[in-house]
């Protein structure tokens, strides 16, 4: 198993005009990990994600990325171990699809043959297959959005197999997915934990989320309200907490993830 | 619209028509040559008479090549700007930095005015006067239209318009307090296009050309990752800010220096990248070059029409450019109103 941590976030905190954004968090990530965030609209999730990667300035606190400060990394390499794919995008020109993924792999050296293996294995895991004769711009909400993630997973896969100390950020990445394709992406996601990757993952569907993390972190207004396993976290008390929802737990019957039943 | 055409057959058939209207450029105009005499005069020193060897060597090729660099360098900056917009609708005309170039060079000439200049230091001097003016103008629309979530095309093009409005008030309000001397020099470089054009003019544009195409060529690929939003580039690797800071000012540099050389020509900077992605598609690598070769083309074209419209009188070029690009814009602006 790994258990050395890839990421650490040591109260860091974030501030935006003398309010308080995220009041000081601090967990750690190891490799193999998949972390999820959930907590209700506004409560910091997207904050918490820029301020671990510094595109959000911190007030205090630090991240640790593979053993050292997240700032002493320079872009070029960080890029070769962290890929992050924030909630919008803004593409509005004619790319196709290929092209699009293929973006995922400038942090490396070219390699057409690598190049090509890894865009083809990342269409056929998001199941681009059938939209690649059309344009970015012409793509549905859901498929622009699997483009998307196919590019940050291809951003990932170098060299090949080599995942440990490598970590993913996905920001609400399956806003416009349906139900098969999120679940055929979770299986991927678990897939590429067991090769090492560490995940954070960001969900609005509380249900998906607990499926796919080992562990949830779970935020409301800017304060992280506990961390742990899954069924630690979805208490029918903490979600009424945070969430203003009367809900009961069961469990799923295969996996055995707990499942939250809105009563 | 999805293309399979090889880049490499595009640049050569924009080399070849551009290299072919330069040659019916030469021989055209109120006086008219014939084609063998212009290959005559351009492959032997001495074969004809005085007047033809006048016309092309000392009237004609400055001209043909001030309006096809400059047309490169409206071209490419066009790319680059939309690029750096991530927004088919920027246009180094529209957003206003042709604008604040101009009244730059003008508060240039006024601030001189006591000084006598060499014709090449003033060149220099009208050419740093339009730098400043043309950065600031694009570092304000710039900050203006760039909001948390990216840039917002109305008010890219509304900032444009306050600009260029302002800076020709400014303008006016100027040649109130001028001298003489000063005013003359002001209308006699206002009026000034690609006639008269000099040799010196090309040379003083060829480098600003060379940093413009050089640095852009460098960040190509950047330019391609920094569509897809600023922390998504930041994740692959680019350093946005700094690309960003010296391309905004590599445009300002390329496209003020072509005011100043060549005066304004609207809208060549909108079409030229625009043709370009409707053949090879959006990709920088390809779309860099071919914008550049494809902006000279339309102003050689578009000067070649304006010489001989109605000659032997002749209009501005950049009468012409408006004339095709202000149609063309509206087209756009219908096709991408969604994105308003």
């Amino acid at each position: 198993m790994h258990s050395n941590p890839v990421l650490t976030a040591r109260s860091i905190e974030v501030e935006l005009g003398h309010k308080t954004i995220l009041s000081p968090i601090s967990f750690d990530l190891r490799a193999g990990e998949i972390l999820g965030i959930m907590g209700p609209n506004g409560a910091g999730k997207s904050t918490l994600l820029g301020a671990l990667t510094r595109e959000v300035p911190l007030r205090g606190g630090e991240v640790v990325f593979g053993g050292k400060p997240i700032q002493a990394w320079s872009l070029e390499e960080r890029a070769q171990y962290l890929a992050a794919l924030p909630q919008f995008t803004y593409l509005q020109f004619d790319f196709t699809p290929n092209e699009v993924i293929r973006m995922g792999r400038t942090p490396y050296p070219r390699n057409r043959t690598l190049d090509q293996r890894v865009i083809e294995r990342c269409i056929e895991v998001c199941d681009l297959a059938g939209c690649l004769s059309r344009p970015y711009t012409q793509l549905s909400g859901g498929e622009k959005q699997r483009c998307q993630i196919a590019r940050v997973l291809a951003q990932l896969e170098d060299p090949p197999s080599r995942l440990e100390s490598k970590l993913l950020l996905l920001d609400e990445p399956f806003s416009s997915l349906d139900v098969g394709h999120q679940q055929a992406l979770i299986k991927h996601f678990r897939r590429l934990s067991e090769r090492g990757l560490a995940i954070i993952l960001i969900l609005h569907d509380i249900n998906a989320l607990a499926q796919a993390a080992d562990r949830l972190l779970i935020l409301d207004k800017g304060s992280c309200l506990g961390i742990g396993t899954p069924n630690e976290i979805m208490t029918p008390v903490l979600l009424k907490n945070t969430f203003k929802v009367d809900a009961q737990i069961t469990s799923n019957p295969i996996t055995g993830a707990p499942w939250m039943n809105l009563l | 619209m999805l293309t399979f055409k090889s880049p490499e057959a595009v640049y050569l058939a924009l080399g070849l028509s551009l290299i072919g209207t330069s040659l019916v450029y030469l021989t055209q105009g109120a006086f008219a040559i014939p084609f063998t005499g212009v290959i005559d005069t351009l492959w032997t020193a001495e074969a004809n008479s005085d007047l033809t060897r006048t016309i092309v060597w000392d009237i004609r090729l400055p001209r043909l090549a001030l309006a096809s660099l400059t047309g490169a360098v409206l071209g490419l900056s066009g790319a680059v700007m939309q690029s750096l917009f991530r927004n088919p609708l920027a246009d180094p005309s529209l957003i206003g930095v042709t604008a604040g170039a101009s009244l730059g060079a003008s508060l240039a000439i006024f601030l001189t005015s006591s000084q006598l200049y060499s014709a090449h230091s003033s060149l220099i001097v009208l050419s740093g006067g339009a730098f400043c003016g043309g950065l600031l103008a694009c570092l304000l629309v710039y900050l203006l239209a760039k909001s948390a979530t990216g840039f917002s095309v109305s008010t890219m093009l509304l900032a444009g318009i306050a600009v260029t409005a302002f800076t020709g008030s400014i303008g006016n309000v100027l040649e109130f307090f001028v001298d003489n001397t000063a005013l003359r020099r002001i209308s006699l470089w206002r009026m000034g296009g690609l006639d008269a054009a000099t040799v010196m003019q090309v040379y003083t544009l060829l480098i600003p050309a060379t940093v413009l195409a050089v640095v852009s060529w460098r960040m190509r690929m950047a330019l391609n990752l920094m569509l897809l939003g600023d922390s998504h580039a930041r994740f692959l690797g680019v350093h946005v800010i700094r690309v960003r800071l010296v391309l905004i000012s590599a445009v300002a540099l390329g496209v003020s220096t072509s005011v100043a050389m060549a005066g304004t020509m609207a809208f060549v900077g909108l079409m030229a990248p625009h043709f370009v992605r409707l053949i090879l598609g959006p990709d920088n690598i390809t779309l860099i070059p071919a914008s550049a070769l494809m902006g000279a083309l339309l102003l050689t074209a578009s000067d070649l029409v304006a010489r001989v419209i109605i000659a032997p009188s002749e209009i501005p070029a950049g009468v012409v450019t408006a004339l095709l690009g202000v149609p063309f814009f509206l087209f756009l602006l219908r096709r991408h109103r969604n994105a308003l």
